[in-house]
């Protein structure tokens, strides 16, 4: 086990049955948490997402962790939604979000299936250690409607008629589009490369 | 605040499930037509219908009697109950149901539901969501045949829904047990998602539930057993 404590941010709703069981299989000491004081004194923080994004920054408003996470200096991985908030705007709901990365959220055209369900692959933008000893042709599991666009943090994009990202990077803060919690093996070395960041 | 009383459909007649049990099940009316006309007599403007036969087989059974039932009345009708394909929506919009409800498939199949939703408005469909309180408090989705492997939760599930407007949410802990609807539920939905259009299902015992609901400012309720045990009148339950 590594000595690191990771901060799992629970952002109200959210189903973080998943997530923990993974960071269990990894071995990581967490904390389920809403708490700044928390959050700042852990090694590294997680905000997974499930629920609408106006609805999840409400939530981080009124735990006071808008300033926290915008400024916020150790590794933080952001998931699903999670990921979303990271970015400046989401159409979901036309909500402002942290405002962490650059770009805006948007919804899959209305002609596409929605939710993007299911296993796709992923397309390596540029090289990253959060990808380090992966096979990129090994499908993840997303299930989401809305996407962020490729640019200068996408370190990995998928395919859904259009090129999203779905593994973003800049400076500490990283995040993935797809559920790593839910992607077997390939999932758990993602996670895993991120809980080894924390360690070193 | 919409009052939408309960009409299951069972071979023709009008029944309750206790928690969603088949196999406790107890007939109020052989005639549902009847039960229409009393609805429509107390002021009532829509009525929730399920084909409880189609929902356990999978396939809509009662969509003729469905169609003559709504032939002869004047409320506003939504339906669920095995509900598979666009077809059946087809039929049942055929036959003047204003509203489809859609159940399991919605879990099982979000793109396809999705694509109902596009092709046929927001307006025309219900989803309709059982779930059951989890230890750690988040309510997870359970449907027919999923109660084992799904660890889906409420919230999940809608966020595969960006354009859902009508959202009908049970707590099975509760139905049929009149002992009150499951409010920080509803409270939990409407926070999270606050531009749904929401209906509370299960667990109305009384006029108190039912004002309690309506401080929440829900966009309906559905109503069963406490109409048919008389707990209260559809006639007091519209004037809250």
């Amino acid at each position: 086990m590594t000595t690191a404590k990771i901060a799992l941010i629970a952002s109200g709703g959210a189903n973080f049955y998943s997530i923990e069981m993974a960071l269990q299989r990894l071995n990581v000491a967490y904390q389920l948490t809403n708490d700044a004081k928390v959050i700042l004194a852990a090694d590294a923080a997680i905000l997974p997402g499930v629920g609408s994004a106006k609805y999840a920054m409400a939530q981080l408003a009124q735990h006071g962790l808008i300033d926290v996470l915008q400024n916020y200096r150790k590794p933080l991985l952001g998931i699903c939604l999670g990921m979303q908030l990271l970015y400046e705007a989401s159409a979901e709901g036309d909500v402002p979000c942290l405002g962490i990365l650059p770009g805006k959220i948007q919804r899959f055209s209305s002609s596409l299936p929605v939710p993007h369900m299911g296993w796709n692959n992923l397309l390596l933008e540029r090289p990253s250690s959060l990808l380090t000893g992966l096979d990129l042709n090994q499908e993840v599991y997303f299930v989401h409607s809305y996407y962020a666009p490729v640019n200068q943090v996408t370190v990995a994009s998928c395919d859904y008629t259009l090129k999203f990202a779905a593994v973003v990077e800049q400076h500490n803060f990283c995040a993935m589009q797809f559920h790593p919690e839910k992607s077997g093996a390939m999932g758990e070395s993602l996670l895993a490369n991120f809980v080894n960041r924390v360690a070193e | 605040m919409i009052i939408y009383p309960a009409i299951d459909l069972r071979d023709g007649k009008c029944v309750r499930l206790y928690q969603g049990d088949f196999t406790q099940a107890k007939t109020y009316s052989h005639n549902p037509a009847t039960m229409l006309e009393v609805f429509a007599a107390a002021g009532g403007q829509w009525v929730h219908m399920v084909d409880l036969d189609g929902a356990q087989q999978g396939q809509l059974q009662q969509g003729r009697l469905i169609g003559s039932l709504i032939r002869e009345s004047k409320l506003k009708i939504e339906v669920g109950g095995g509900i598979r394909s666009s077809e059946d929506l087809n039929s049942l919009f055929t036959y003047g149901v204003e509203r489809v409800v859609i159940g399991s498939i919605a879990v099982s199949q979000p793109q396809l539901v999705n694509s109902w939703l596009q092709q046929f408005g927001n307006e025309r469909i219900t989803l309709a969501l059982d779930c059951s309180i989890a230890t750690d408090g988040i309510p997870k989705v359970r449907t027919h045949g999923w109660q084992a492997h799904s660890h889906l939760s409420v919230m999940e599930l809608l966020a595969m829904y960006p354009t859902i407007k009508y959202v009908l949410c049970t707590d099975i802990a509760v139905d049929g047990t009149l002992q009150g609807p499951n409010l920080n539920l509803y409270q939990q939905i409407q926070q999270a998602y606050p531009e749904i259009a929401l209906i509370a299902s299960g667990g109305v015992g009384s006029l108190a539930d039912l004002q309690a609901l309506k401080q929440l400012q829900l966009h309906g309720v559905v109503v069963g057993k406490a109409l048919y045990e008389n707990q209260f009148t559809l006639q007091e339950a519209l004037a809250i």
